[in-house]
């Protein structure tokens, strides 16, 4: 299992709810989070084999802005 | 895949006590721990889910380390006279080694977390009830509400304790705590409570 951690603008609640169905439907995700108590507004993705593009694509098309966060 | 690296977690979990100790749970955000801990914030995230879980997750070690010292030598069936002893030395010890860590575990107590911690809580809050409930039926000890029996049994160590680490009382001053002024101290708290 692979943590991926990437950097969002994903604010609110509501706006979390958007991108869910699109996180939940990837067999290859197995549990992720965003912690909106954080100023990065983290997106952590628990996951094996999911490649860090494919998920800023998926978040992207959400619209929203995601990057990695430099580690 | 990187590894957990146990220097590191133990340096995170010292920096967001003094952190949260310090600022409170309000001032504290996974960018500043990091900044304090040397780590960039993607590791933090590698160990914990997010903010909450991290805290979450140093109340529960914390509370373990704390009952453990509390519960050492103590069994809920002794004497209250001597089983109030026993916690007296050991919180008192507690405090004493561990003031950031105690203050912690207050600062949480009063958080709207501290809900999510309630069910941790049972075996400790259980030993403590059958412990009084046995001095109630032995007639060692008045039946009391709670809350008064509380602040009788334990909030005059508390206090002592916090004298003691302020090194100065009322007016300034200069206090230690002492074997014989916690003793004489528990003699009058056990005189109270007798029936």
């Amino acid at each position: 299992m692979e943590v991926l951690i990437l950097k969002t603008n994903i604010r609110f609640k509501k706006q979390v709810k958007a991108v869910a169905p699109l996180l939940d439907s990837r067999q290859n995700i197995a549990r992720w989070n965003i912690d909106l108590h954080d100023v990065d507004k983290v997106l952590r993705i628990e996951s094996k084999n999911i490649q860090l593009n494919e998920v800023v694509q998926l978040i992207h098309a959400a619209g929203f802005a995601c990057e990695e966060l430099a580690g | 895949m990187r590894v957990r690296d146990d220097n590191k977690v133990q340096a995170i979990r010292q920096k967001a006590i003094e952190m949260i100790v310090a600022r409170g749970f309000d001032g504290f955000s996974m960018q500043k721990l990091a900044k304090a801990a040397g780590v960039s914030p993607a590791t933090l995230y590698i160990y914990y889910k997010d903010r909450e879980d991290l805290i979450m997750q140093l109340w529960a070690g914390l509370f373990q380390e704390m009952t453990t010292a509390t519960m050492k030598n103590f069994d809920p069936s002794m004497s209250f006279s001597e089983g109030l002893k026993v916690q007296w030395i050991n919180r008192a010890k507690y405090c004493m080694k561990h003031p950031l860590e105690m203050q912690f575990l207050e600062q949480l107590r009063h958080s709207p977390l501290q809900l999510k911690a309630v069910e941790a809580m049972q075996p400790f809050k259980e030993a403590m009830k059958t412990f009084v409930q046995n001095a109630i039926k032995k007639n060692e000890l008045v039946k009391l509400q709670v809350e008064v029996y509380w602040s009788i049994a334990f909030a005059p160590l508390y206090n002592l304790v916090k004298f003691h680490l302020e090194g100065k009382s009322l007016a300034g001053q200069k206090f230690t705590l002492t074997d014989k002024t916690m003793n004489e101290t528990l003699e009058l708290v056990i005189k109270a409570l007798t029936p």
